[in-house]
């Protein structure tokens, strides 16, 4: 029988600001354990939350990225559930009235274009940290607070590479609004991704289960792959799957059991009575949605018009921090296509992901301008460039480079013609191979050519000349 | 386990981690009869139509507060109430849902 896989995704997503969503704590990753905390995260009697409005302002960037529909009546509700990561005993999140609903995103996928429903965003607190050793759990307050969007898929995904291209285009996008630091690896970003199987043609759902722990976008496709391959081994075999939380081995390659989910666990949700409805005002609203900042779609659109290619936009759009250096590099650039080239080759593999992120590089932009426009003009060649690019790395001006390495590019046509005419002297057996139709000729004259400039003839002026040359002292 | 016995407090207070004596246990519930009976009453009211209300006040409130980090403790502070903690961390025992 054939199957169709049906998946939907919830994403928790920590909001980047400076403290928590409702205390004045910092809100920090890596720091010594509990030195982010105050009474409020601690749940300490008498406490009083207190909204960050910076946070609200994230959530709605989102929102409205997402397509969403905005409930500018912010309320929240409590999750009741008595864990050790929870001091309060009970989570603050919108339940009942999300800032958010009934929203999508277009994805492209191998199978062809996909509009993923989006059901919701709320926001809500990031619970502690717990590190289970031996016989004891060790708990870290830091992140407790830590302000947070679920952003809940409908079931409209039916691949791996589905799912996996859903997870990228959303990341991607809350990565230019400058909502999040989208690190998956550093739990930032998180997904629960919900799959299940039913025969082919049919309507109900069949048993799910959810896959925790995935934490890079690859992985998505892995963990999504084998759990599909395992309910179909089941399902065929005429077993049943059971409905259970599993976690992804990135060393098995597989999904592993944590827990069964054994009925749904009653969260007494009640609204919350220490935050009263919060009214956001609709000039607040209209002002965040007229400030947006540029989305990858319109960013992807922007560098078609500067006549860029398919694969150099991928490559810059879905990298955000690439694409910035990009674009700071390309004012008053002669050759856009050829700065492409050199972000998306020698800087992409020079410089680091965190390095780009972080800005914090010796290069100096004005000086690989100067460096790709000196290119352009043919007034260094490509393998010069190569020669040069490792000084601009370490902070050098192009110009004391170009001095300090006697870079010259004779391209002058007494001097070039001069060159030829000794080269073609010293090698008459190539000439006679070049008019017998052995194309390899001319590449061995020309490095013969450059060998004897010491790299510094203009390769272009250089070619046509040497095949003019060479025309004329045909056999 | 009968709902709103004895048995029944001990437990949940046992949940809640401290205990009740025999006197007090059984002061609950009778007290606990007795709001029972008045929630019934409060049943028997016929409420169509009417909106749930939630909060004391109608109106909403629109304060937020900024983005600053303004307060924080010290691990030491934070760790100060807490029965077991180690290397800066709260410690209980192994807790694993």
């Amino acid at each position: 029988m054939n199957y169709e896989t049906v998946i939907g995704i919830e994403i928790h997503c920590e909001l980047k600001t400076k403290s928590k969503m409702f205390s004045g704590a910092p809100v920090s990753y890596g720091a010594q354990p509990n030195t982010c905390v105050n009474e409020i995260d601690l749940g300490h009697p008498g406490t009083l939350p207190s909204l960050n409005k910076e946070a609200v302002r994230k959530a709605l960037q989102a929102c409205m990225a997402l397509n969403l529909k905005i409930d500018p009546l912010i309320r929240f509700d409590r999750k009741n559930y008595y864990y050790a990561d929870l001091p309060k005993g009970f989570q603050i999140t919108q339940q009942f009235h999300p800032i958010g609903s009934s929203g999508y995103i277009d994805i492209d996928t191998a199978e062809g274009p996909l509009r993923v429903r989006i059901n919701r965003l709320h926001m809500e607190e990031d619970t502690a940290k717990q590190y289970h050793v031996e016989e004891e759990s060790w708990i870290d307050f830091n992140r407790a607070g830590t302000p947070l969007v679920e952003i809940v898929s409908e079931a409209d995904m039916r691949s791996a590479s589905q799912a996996m291209a859903y997870v990228d285009k959303l990341r991607n996008i809350l990565m230019y609004l400058d909502v999040t630091d989208g690190k998956m690896e550093e739990g930032s970003l998180r997904c629960d991704i919900n799959i299940s199987l039913r025969p082919e043609g049919t309507e109900a759902f069949g048993t799910k289960t959810e896959i925790k722990n995935i934490n890079s976008i690859s992985n998505i496709e892995k963990a999504v792959s084998s759990e599909i391959i395992r309910q179909k081994a089941l399902l065929e075999a005429g077993k049943e799957v059971q409905q259970a939380t599993r976690r992804y081995d990135d060393v098995a390659k597989d999904t592993v059991m944590m827990r069964l989910k054994e009925g749904s666990v009653d969260y007494k949700y009640f609204p919350e009575p220490n935050i009263p409805p919060i009214q956001l005002s609709q000039v607040w609203i209209d002002e965040i949605r007229n400030s947006l900042p540029e989305l990858p779609e319109a960013r992807a659109l922007r560098y078609k018009t500067l006549g860029l290619n398919e694969y150099d936009i991928k490559q810059l759009v879905q990298n955000k921090a690439l694409s910035d250096f990009f674009d700071a590099l390309i004012p008053s650039i002669k050759n856009v296509k050829l700065a492409a080239n050199w972000c998306c080759g020698d800087i992409l593999s020079a410089l680091s992901q965190k390095q780009l992120e972080e800005k914090n590089y010796q290069l100096k932009l004005s000086e690989l301008r100067e460096m790709i426009n000196a290119l352009h003009d043919q007034a260094i060649s490509s393998k010069q460039a190569k020669d040069i690019f490792p000084h601009l790395l370490k902070g050098e001006n192009y110009a004391s480079i170009v001095d300090e390495l006697k870079i010259v590019m004779v391209s002058e046509h007494s001097s070039l013609l001069k060159l030829v005419e000794e080269t073609l002297d010293e090698n008459p057996q190539s000439i006679l191979d070049y008019h017998g139709g052995k194309d390899r000729a001319l590449g061995f004259l020309v490095g013969q050519l450059m060998k004897k400039s010491k790299g510094q003839a203009n390769p272009a002026i250089s070619n046509q000349l040497l095949k003019t040359e060479l025309d004329k002292r045909k056999p | 386990m009968e709902k709103h016995s004895k048995a029944y407090f001990n437990n949940l207070a046992h949940q809640l981690r401290f205990d009740l004596t025999d006197k007090e246990a059984q002061d609950i519930v009778d007290e606990f009869s007795i709001l029972i009976d008045q929630m019934n009453l409060l049943n028997t009211i016929d409420t169509t139509g009417v909106e749930p209300m939630v909060y004391p006040f109608e109106e909403a409130t629109s304060f937020m507060r900024e983005d600053i980090v303004d307060h924080v403790l010290s691990a030491q502070e934070a760790l100060k109430n807490a029965p077991s903690s180690k290397n800066g961390f709260f410690i209980t025992k192994k807790v694993v849902l």
